[in-house]
Formats: structure tokens, sequence, C-alpha cells
């Protein structure tokens, strides 16, 4: 019986042999497709989903109640309530001061950080500390610090200031709880900025130095005329970092002082939240990340558009 | 008040004065508030119209109530962290609330519902029902729980059973509800803002508290249909 080898079925190749035949863009579809479906699910259905219930007056937690588009009502409310302009100014706060010191201490750090003493790297990895914490924890811990009967803090403050330690509360006072909760990020995060700036400042070569040295600059004009410049961008990079992450903080606040007293700590974050999960008002609540969400996207294109300009002088 | 008491030395020993529960996440404030604007003259609507607040809930004896609280805040000092022997547990003293315009006490405690929706509504009913048996409430109470149902109350021992029982037999019979309303959360959570930023964070004046507070609420009974 003659055989018909052309009518059998071909063996199958193996994957990587047909892998072979496809094309790299192909290739690279494949790796990247799976991530972009991830976020596609994650991030871009629900903030499409957000916008559109931000113009309507649905409440998660009256999932049988007739849904009603109500328009712009919802941003109206959010841009004329008083309340929410409190919350942005307390944000507006916290922001500005724990940037400004973050900033000074981190540069500060770094720049003693990179005379490379001796055991630089044992005190390195000391400072580095408070960034590894859970914000959590931190917010937790510095409760109790706080406390002006036993609190580390109280007592530090007394030792330094004279003042008795159990006469103040950091927590318990209006004018004291919008620094506490500076005091505590800049703790924290201080570290961070202080490692990007390093980074900048390991990134100047040497050389640049030795031609300054051989001009005869002061060190006082070495710092302005080639530190200061050639770390900006490292600088204006950690100021946009925490500014992004300073703009959104919720948890370190939350378990420290949760937004009191009375609003005094009550951060724009905070406000959504008991808008969105305790007051469940879904529309109004998806209307202000709205807001915010454009408000942190604006403002982060314009400082990096003024980032790539410092970069590139 | 709570002044008289701060720092005084009672018996050769300092005594370091009144506390008042301020808590602003849940529902503190709001309990110690109104224990006071109750029998002060604080009423939650007009009898005649529900939900009609203004004038009621933001009521010149509110106002005074609130600012009589506030008072009483500013006296006061933060809870001590010393154990002493000669306080507290079966030494504890409890009083009903005081009177002035009328007589009134919060009423604490939660009640139970029953979700609509849910698959086993025959099990939850049938759990109230157990659960408000007087039997099981009398062992409730001799548990440490708290119970008003009158199998509890009218029990002869009941009185002398702990050193709160008597006052807090007192207090059933003036006691005044919250809201009791779909949007407790939203009315509770407006009221925790507008008296915590009035009592603890200095902020406004107790009328503009009550105003904010009208406003607030006025805003909920909208968004559910109960008021225009």
């Amino acid at each position: 019986m003659p055989s018909h080898p052309h009518l059998l079925p071909e063996p199958a190749a193996p994957l990587i042999a047909r892998m072979r035949g496809l094309s790299d863009r192909t290739v690279s579809w494949l790796f990247v497709g799976p991530t972009m479906l991830l976020l596609l699910a994650i991030n871009i259905f629900p903030l499409i989903w957000t916008v559109k219930l931000s113009f309507t007056n649905f409440r998660a937690n009256r999932p049988n109640a007739d849904v009603l588009g109500v328009g712009l009502d919802n941003y109206i409310s959010v841009l004329t309530d008083p309340d929410i302009w409190a919350a942005m100014q307390t944000t507006a706060h916290f922001l500005f001061w724990t940037i400004l010191l973050q900033v000074v201490i981190g540069f500060s750090l770094a720049w003693l950080i990179d005379r490379k003493f001796r055991g630089h790297g044992f005190w390195t990895t000391l400072i580095l500390i408070p960034m590894m914490l859970s914000p959590a924890l931190v917010g937790n811990f510095w409760a109790f610090l706080y406390q002006p009967q036993m609190g580390l803090f109280n007592y530090a403050a007394a030792f330094l200031s004279g003042v008795p330690a159990s006469s103040f509360s950091m927590l318990g006072s209006v004018k004291l709880a919008p620094w506490a909760i500076v005091i505590v990020d800049t703790w924290m995060w201080t570290p961070y900025v202080m490692l990007i700036c390093l980074a900048g400042l390991r990134s100047i070569p040497d050389h640049i130095y030795e031609a300054a040295e051989v001009d005869r600059a002061s060190p006082w004009r070495q710092f302005w005329s080639i530190t200061l410049p050639m770390v900006l961008p490292f600088v204006m990079l950690a100021v946009l970092f925490r500014g992004i992450e300073n703009f959104k903080m919720f948890d370190m606040v939350n378990l420290l002082i949760s937004g009191g007293l009375g609003s005094a700590t009550e951060l724009a974050s905070i406000t959504l939240k008991r808008e969105a999960f305790e007051k469940w008002r879904t529309g109004y609540a998806s209307a202000f990340a709205v807001i915010l969400f454009v408000a942190v996207f604006g403002m982060a294109n314009i400082y990096v558009k003024a980032l790539n300009h410092v970069k590139n002088r | 008040m709570s002044e008289f008491f701060r720092g005084r030395t009672i018996d050769g020993k300092k005594v370091y004065g009144a506390y008042l529960f301020t808590e602003r996440g849940s529902e503190g404030i709001t309990m110690g508030v109104t224990n006071v604007l109750y029998p002060m003259g604080f009423k939650y609507q007009g009898p005649k119209k529900p939900h009609a607040m203004d004038g009621f809930v933001n009521s010149p004896d509110a106002m005074r109530a609130l600012d009589f609280h506030k008072a009483l805040y500013k006296g006061s000092t933060s809870p001590g962290l010393n154990k002493d022997p000669n306080v507290g547990g079966e030494k504890i003293g409890c009083f009903t609330n005081p009177s002035d315009k009328g007589k009134g006490v919060q009423l604490g405690g939660q009640g139970i519902s029953v979700v609509s929706y849910s698959p086993n509504r025959s099990e939850a009913l049938q759990y109230i029902k157990w659960f408000a048996n007087p039997d099981v409430q009398k062992k409730w109470q001799a548990i440490g729980g708290s119970s008003a149902a009158n199998a509890v109350l009218n029990d002869p021992g009941y009185a002398k059973s702990s050193p709160f029982a008597q006052a807090f037999l007192d207090s059933m019979g003036m006691v005044v509800d919250f809201w009791a309303e779909p949007s407790y959360a939203q009315l509770m959570l407006a009221m925790q803002k507008r008296t915590h930023d009035f009592v603890v964070a200095d902020k406004g004046t107790a009328k503009e508290a009550l105003d904010a507070l009208v406003v607030d609420w006025k805003k909920v009974f909208k968004e559910d249909g109960k008021v225009k």
C-alpha cells in the first residue's frame, strides 16, 4: 500500500520554533500585553468609571436606588464647598512645609554624607531607617511619642526648651497639630530626599571641581556655581515625587490623628475618604477625586516641563 | 465646674479633675455634646413639621448649651495614666444627667437591622427574637451587657446589681435618640465635624456651628427627598 505522507498531519512545531517565526513587534506585544491589560483593568477602567459616576447621584451604599444624571452639580458643589477649600488649605500647608523641610534637611545630610568621613556607610544606613518603616506603624508610634505625659518627643522638647513636658500636647492643640504631622512626615521622608540628592552629588565629575580649584574658585563659589546647579534637577525630581506623594497623603495622618482636631489636620485625601466611604456620597466623591486628579496631573506636567528645561540648560 | 476639680488636693492627694470624651472619627463628641444639649432645650425638629430644623437645632437654648459644653471642655483635663486603687471598679460613682430646661440623656447603642435583600432574613429575625427573650436579656446583663428590657430593669435586684445600675435605671426614663434615619452616618458625621470644630478646635461661634449643622442636615435630607 503506497504511503501518502503528505496527507498525514504535520508534527507540531516546538514553541521556541514557532516563536522564531514571529516578528519582533509581535513578540514585544506578547510581553507587554499582560501588563497593558492589567493596567487597563486596575487603572484606566476605574478612572473612566469614576468620571462617569461623577456626573450622577450614585451612592454605593444604596445599590437598589435609581441612579440619576446630575450634570455638573457635583463639580459645582465641590468647588463651592468651604469645607473642601479648608481641606485644600490644610493640604497646601502640609505640602509646602514638608517639602521645604525635607529638601533643606535632605540636601544638607546628603552634602555631609558625600564628604565620605569614617563610618559614613553606617550613618547612611541609620538615616535611611525611617523611610523603610510602614506609614501605619509610624503613625501609631508617633502618637505615643507625642503623648504629653510619657511621650519622648515632649520630654526632648522640654529638655531643650525648659517648658514642662506635660504643658503642651502636639496632637491636642489646634495650633500644634498641623505641625505635628509635618514633623512626622519630615522625619520619615527626609532620608528619601537625601538619597536622591546624594545620587545627584555623586554624579558631578571630579574634574569640574579640579578645574574650579585651578581657577582658584572658593568653596562657596564652587557650591553656588557647580554643586547647586548640577544637583538642581535631582532636587526638583525629589520635590516632584514628594509633592505627588504628599498630595495624596492619607495613611500616616489618618493613624496619627484621624484628620482632627476639628478639621485642623483634615487633608484632601481624608475628606475624600469621608465623603466616599463614610457618607457614601459616591457621585460627589468621584467629582472631588476627578478634580484632585486633574489638579495633580496638570501641576505635575507643568513641573516636568520646568524640570526638563533646567536639565537641558 | 470642671475647673473647680482640676488639680485640687482632696484628703492630701492631688485630684486631676474632669475628663470629657471628644473622639472625632466616630460618634464620641456627639455623645458628650448631646448630653448637655438635650436637657438645656435642644430639639432636632419642630413638633408640627418633621425635619423642620431652623429655630430648633440652632435655637438660643441650643447655642447656650453648646457654649456651656465648650466651657466644660476647656476646664477639663486629659485622662490620667496612673492607676489609683481608690478609684474605679466597684468604687465608681454614677449619677443621672442633671436637668435644666427639661430632662434628657443621649441614647447609646445601635439598633439591629435586617437587610431587606439578605438571603438570610428569616435567620436574622429568629436571632432577634431569641436575643429579645427576657431570659436571654437577663443572662446578657449578668455577663456585663447593658439591657433596656423590662424583664431586666423591673427585677427587684437590678438597682443594686452594679454601681451604675440605679443611674442607668433613672436615665432610661429620659433618653433621647439621635436621628433614626437611613442616612444616620451622614447626619452623625456632620455633627461630629461641626461640634468638634467649635468645641475642640475653637473655630467660629456656637451659632455658626449650629447654623452650619442645620445646612449640612438639610443637604442630607434634601438628597433623601425628605425636604425640598
